[in-house]
Order: structure tokens, then C-alpha cells, then sequence
């Protein structure tokens, strides 16, 4: 397996969004803060006012003419009203035609005199500490004239104050709170959004390496471009595998024709002399020419087979059958030297798999146990169930692995060191692995009681 | 046996009829589909040796046809396509067995036999005197008692009890019944011959003769030639 080249990765898009999403919550937030803060400050200092406004005016109702003079009677109720709110001090002046009448005379009038219908506020300093002061102006008919009056009523800020600190630690709250809940809202949302294309990946990434075919996934609108360029490289690999598996089709062809020719005539010239140097001579031709081609065999076979795992054609198939099959085409060749086969095969083993790519495997593994067979002994073949599995179990009484190890016997090109006489090129075992591989299987190796080699082959049972 | 090849090649065709011959078999080639046509309709052959990629036409295709004019004469095709997808298509197609080029001609006898035995041609009994030898059961029988034989037994003696008289060297027993890469002891035909002579011991009509400095023969004991 080919690892995937690391990657320059970019931002994930579901993360940009979020982050997006969320500064615009922040701003969002920040701003709902502001907004309840100055509201409730403005609902906080017009309260005030209106208190302020109702207790000048209560003063003012209490301004009279005695004796042709302006005098006020300070109802109690007027001053008594600010102190309900809070413990603020709260200052008051009577202006009567310019001179203070009663109350704190450096508390500072408003710089222009209000108009008699309104009352004004405003906010000053007095005796060092900030204050709040609402002014209105009367005119009061005495003896027949009319005296302009004012009056002043101010309160420090300290209550107000903690009204707007309470004010601003709740809009602050507001907006955490609402700077969370957005959050929240849009992490779902985004996910949500970002499901369809969740879909689409794993599907893709659950494919198995055989599967060539298009997208079955509905693709939304933004990814239909990349799906459609998916489906079309798909097409084209699977043109490529099918042709490459026409061409090695071909070089089998024309490799074999000419090692052909060879052959025979060294089977002619060997069967004609009586020679030994040259019958030994014909029979190293003939080795070496066998070796070619089954050199070529294995390696189209090896080839063949790998392209064929990206692409393979599952059935539905009785294993039983097909090792039968197997096992028939190699009687003439065993007989030949009087290797019998002793076959037990249950009917009816069911494994999904590729026909083609399963026959390969099993006729690798007769011919060796055929090859390797001296001449009037047994091969055993049985087919089995066992736990859920289909066991093909092949058994010879040759000579055995030689000592190595199943393991590097598995690998390419890696012969066991007791079979340099006998004609192979060491790439049946790796194309039987590559097969089981494919299928999910097992094949094991094992020297044989007494004598020989038991191969195991398992495969999950349909 | 009269064989049919069917084959492009020239040099490959020369060399397989040269080889065939050496068995003492008839070989007819024919180069292309259209003169296999020719041939088969004005004789008769025992085998057809058919291979599948000709220039004038796809070996299946003409396999097809002579399935379908009802014509069995068993066909045994020569491939140089390696894929197990390709050869399980030609049994399909009508042939009756396949070999891979390059061709072990041991091999080709062992499946020519497998196929013929298969068609009822086997049926090869050879008798001699009180000796019958069935090739197609592997048995001996002298008079009513019958012992069955190992393939290599009876192919020792059944070459040499084809042509009574004739004397073998041990290289030419060994190459009619060993193929070319097995690998069996210098002895091996003496070994066999022994069983063979085991084997027919009882009969009084054969003998196997040992030839000091040549080989071996079978020769008749009763007076028939």
C-alpha cells in the first residue's frame, strides 16, 4: 500500500465559518451590552429627574406673597419624597427676584433661566460633590406686580451611580449570556450545515480498494464539480486496469511462442541421442527454458492478480467445486508420476469471492504440492467448515519447507533451499497471499506430520 | 494416432509435428482455420491440437462450429494466454482439456490419454499369448488373474510390449516413460523394469529380456511371432 503523500492543508472551512460566526456573536453581543446599558442608565436618570422635577414643584406650590413680600412654605413631604429613593444629600434654593429666599445659596442656578411652562435639569458641582439639579421658574403676583422666583431642588449621584453599576454588571451579563447561547446555536448549526459533506468523505473512505464505481451520494451543489471530477478519474483508472490486463494478456503471448520453439526441439534433440553429455545438456535447455516461462506465468499472474483486487468481480461460489475443478486439471500431471490425490470435499461451502482471482490461488497451491510430491505418494485435499470459515487444507509428503520459515518462503523471488532442482520461481506463495489478502483470509504453512508440507488456506464462508 | 495441429507458427508447427513423430504418431498441420476446415472434411483424426489465437479467426469460434456439426473429435488447445479468466472460458467453448505453451510433451501424452479414455478411445488392450494388458484400466491379466499396475509400470510395458522383439536402450525407455524434467535416478528404469517382470512372471507367453550393453525387449515365448 502506497502511503498518501502529506498534504498542505488548508483551514478547515467548517472552522473559518465558526469563527466568523462567532466575532459576529461578539460584536453582536458587545453591542446589545451598550445598547441595555445606556437604556437603562436613561430610564435610571429620568426617573431621578422626574423625582427631582415633582419635588421643585412641590416647593413651588408653596411659594406665596405675605405682607407684599415672597415667602415659601416648604411642605415636608417635598424633600422627604428624594430621600425614599436613596440616601443621596439633597439640596434646595429659593430664588426670590434674584436674592436667595431660603435654602443653600451657592447652589449654582441653571446658566439660562428656565421658561416659567418647563423645568430644566442639569448637572453641577456643589460643595465638591457632583449633584443633579432640576430648576423651574414661577412668577408670583404680589401687590399687583409679578416677582420672577426660581427654584432649585439638587441631589448627589452616589444612588444613581449604583444604579448604573447594577445596570451595566447585569447588561454585561446579558451579553455573556447572549454571546453564549449564539455560540452554542452556531456550532450546531454549522455541523448541521456541514453534514451532507461528513456523508460524502466517509463514503468515499469507506470504499474498498476494489470499487471503481461513481458516487453514489447525493453531492450538494457546491461539491458537484469535485464528485463529477471523482467519478471521471474513476472511469479512467478502471479503462487503464482493463487495458493493462489486455496488454499482459499479450506479452504472455508473445513470450511464449519462441521459448515454445526451443523446447520442443530440445525434447527432439535429447529424445534422438544417446549421449549422455548432450541428453544432460537438452535437459538443462529445457529446464532453463521452463524456468523463463514460468517466470513470465508468475508475474503476469502477479501482476494480473493485483489489478485485479482493485477491481474484482464478487460471486457468490462453492469453494468445494472449484478446488475440485483445480485438483482435476492437475490429475493427468500427477499421474504422470503415479501422485495420487485423495480428495474430501463438502459440498455445498459457500464463500463470496472472486472467481478468477480464488482459482489462481488454489491452482498455486496444487501445483506446488504436485511439484513437490515424489513420485507414488498422496496429496490430501479436503474441504471443510470451521467456525465460520471455508478451510481448504492441502497436504503433501515432499520434502517439506527446507527448514525456512513459511514466512520468508511468502516473500517474492524467496525459494526454500531444498528445491534448486525443481523448476519455480518462487512467486507462487506471494500471489496466494496477495489473493487472501484481497478476500480477508488466512493461509498458513506448516510442515506436515511425518513428512511433507500442510497448507491451510481459510476464508470467511458466505 | 493421427493428430491434427492447428498452428500459425511455422517453426513451432515444424518443431511439434518432428516431435510428435518421434512417438510414432501422424501429424497433420494446418496453418490457419480455413485449411483446418479442409482437412477435417475429407479425413479423420484422432485429436485435434488447436491453437486459440490464428490469424483468420478466434480457435473458439471454430471450436463453436465443430460443436455445433455435431463433430467430436476431442480437441486439446494450445495457449500462451496465462489468465485463469481465459482458460476457463475455452472448457465453455467446447474444448475437451488445454495446455500452455511451451509444451511438455509428457505432459500433452498424459492429458492426449486422459481426454481419449474420456471420448472411449482408450480402450488400448494389447494381447499376447496369455498376457492382456488394458492400458485404459491399468491391469495385467494372465489367464484369470489380474493385478493392476502403477501409470509408469504399465507405460514400460506397455512400450515395449507394442513392438515385441524390438529392443530399447534405457535412454529411450526412460524418455517414453519419464518427462524431460523429472527427476528420477539413473536406475529408475531398472527398477521398473524389475516390477514389470514381477508382474508378468507368471505368464507363459512374454518374457522381458535383458540385452548386456543395449537395453531391454519383450519377446514371445510360444511360437507366434
Amino acid at each position: 500500500m502506497s502511503t498518501v503523500p502529506a498534504r498542505l492543508k488548508a483551514p478547515s472551512v467548517a472552522r473559518r465559518l465558526l469563527i466568523a460566526l462567532m466575532a459576529i456573536a461578539a460584536l453582536l453581543s458587545g453591542l446589545l451590552y451598550v445598547a441595555v446599558r445606556a437604556s437603562s442608565n436613561e430610564v435610571a436618570e429620568s426617573t431621578h429627574d422626574g423625582l427631582l422635577a415633582a419635588s421643585a414643584e412641590a416647593i413651588a406650590e408653596g411659594l406665596q406673597a405675605d405682607d407684599g413680600a415672597l415667602v415659601v412654605d416648604i411642605p415636608y413631604g417635598a424633600l422627604a419624597m428624594l430621600g425614599a429613593v436613596s440616601d443621596d444629600s439633597v439640596f434646595y434654593r429659593v430664588i426670590a427676584d434674584g436674592d436667595t429666599l431660603t435654602g443653600y445659596a451657592e447652589l449654582l442656578p441653571p446658566e439660562q433661566a428656565p421658561n416659567p411652562a418647563e423645568t430644566v435639569f442639569y448637572s453641577s458641582v456643589h460643595q465638591g460633590q457632583p449633584v443633579r439639579v432640576a430648576a423651574l421658574s414661577r412668577r408670583v403676583a404680589i401687590d399687583g406686580r409679578t416677582v420672577p422666583a426660581e427654584v432649585l431642588v439638587a441631589q448627589t449621584r452616589y444612588g444613581q451611580e449604583a444604579i448604573v453599576s447594577a445596570a451595566a454588571r447585569r447588561a454585561a451579563l446579558i451579553g455573556i449570556g447572549a454571546f453564549a447561547l449564539a455560540g452554542v446555536l452556531c456550532a450546531y448549526a454549522v455541523r448541521r450545515a456541514f453534514a451532507p459533506l461528513r456523508r460524502v468523505a466517509g463514503s468515499v473512505e469507506r470504499r474498498g480498494p476494489a470499487d471503481l464505481r461513481p458516487l453514489r451520494e447525493p453531492l450538494p451543489r457546491e461539491l458537484e464539480p469535485l464528485g463529477n471530477a471523482l467519478d471521471r478519474f474513476m472511469a479512467r483508472l478502471d479503462a487503464t486496469l482493463e487495458r493493462t490486463e489486455t496488454l499482459i494478456a499479450e506479452a504472455a503471448h508473445h513470450v511464449r511462442t519462441p521459448l515454445a520453439i526451443v523446447r520442443t526441439r530440445a525434447e527432439t534433440a535429447m529424445r534422438r541421442s544417446e549421449d549422455p553429455e548432450m541428453r544432460r545438456t537438452m535437459r538443462e535447455l529445457v529446464r532453463a527454458v521452463d524456468a523463463s516461462a514460468r517466470s513470465a506465468d508468475q508475474l503476469l499472474e502477479h501482476a494480473m492478480v493485483g489489478h485485479r483486487s482493485e477491481r474484482m468481480a464478487l460471486e457468490r461460489l462453492d469453494i468445494g467445486r472449484l478446488t475440485d475443478e483445480v485438483v482435476e486439471r492437475f490429475r493427468p500431471l500427477a499421474e504422470m508420476r503415479d501422485v495420487e490425490f485423495d480428495c474430501r470435499i463438502e459440498r455445498g461451502l459457500d464463500v463470496t469471492g472472486d472467481r478468477v482471482q480464488l482459482e489462481t490461488a488454489l491452482r498455486n497451491l496444487i501445483d506446488n504440492a504436485v511439484k513437490y510430491s515424489p513420485a507414488e505418494t498422496r496429496i490430501d485435499v479436503t474441504t471443510t467448515r470451521r467456525a465460520g470459515d471455508a478451510v481448504v487444507h492441502i497436504r503433501d509428503r515432499g520434502r517439506g519447507l527446507g527448514g525456512e520459515s513459511p514466512l520468508d518462503l511468502s516473500q517474492r523471488y524467496i525459494r526454500g533451499s531444498n528445491v534448486d532442482d525443481v523448476v519455480g520461481s518462487g512467486l507462487g506463495l506471494a500471489i496466494v497471499e496477495q489473493v487472501v489478502n484481497a478476500h480477508d483470509g488466512q493461509v498458513v504453512l506448516s510442515p506436515a506430520e511425518d513428512r511433507g508440507t500442510s497448507v491451510e488456506l481459510s476464508l470467511p464462508a458466505a | 494416432m493421427r493428430f491434427l495441429l492447428i498452428e500459425d507458427n511455422i517453426e513451432l508447427a515444424q518443431s511439434v509435428v518432428e516431435r510428435l513423430s518421434l512417438d510414432g504418431h501422424v501429424v497433420e498441420h494446418a496453418a490457419d482455420l480455413a485449411a483446418a476446415d479442409a482437412f477435417l472434411m475429407s479425413e479423420q483424426f484422432d485429436l485435434l491440437l488447436l491453437d486459440i489465437q490464428l490469424p483468420d479467426g478466434d480457435g473458439r469460434h471454430f471450436l463453436a462450429r465443430q460443436r455445433r456439426a455435431s463433430i467430436e473429435t476431442p480437441v486439446i488447445v494450445l495457449t500462451a494466454r496465462s489468465a485463469v479468466a481465459d482458460r476457463v472460458s475455452l472448457l465453455d467453448a467446447g474444448a475437451d482439456d488445454y495446455i500452455t505453451k511451451p509444451v511438455d510433451f509428457a505432459e500433452l501424452g498424459a492429458r492426449c490419454r486422459a481426454v481419449l479414455r474420456r471420448h472411449g478411445h482408450g480402450a488400448d488392450v494389447l494381447t499376447l499369448g496369455d498376457l492382456v494388458v488394458d492400458t485404459e484400466c491399468a491391469t495385467v491379466s494372465i489367464g484369470s488373474c489380474q493385478t493392476t499396475l502403477r501409470n509408469r509400470e504399465l507405460r514400460v510395458l506397455h512400450v515395449l510390449a507394442r513392438s515385441p522383439g524390438r529392443v530399447y536402450s534405457k535412454s529411450q525407455l526412460h524418455d517414453r516413460v519419464f518427462g524431460v524434467l523429472e527427476s528420477v535416478s539413473d536406475n529408475a528404469i531398472e527398477v521398473y523394469v524389475g516390477r514389470v517382470r514381477k508382474a508378468i512372471a507368471a505368464s507363459a507367453s512374454v518374457r522381458i529380456e535383458t540385452v548386456r550393453g543395449v537395453g531391454y525387449r519383450l519377446i514371445r515365448l510360444d511360437s507366434a511371432a
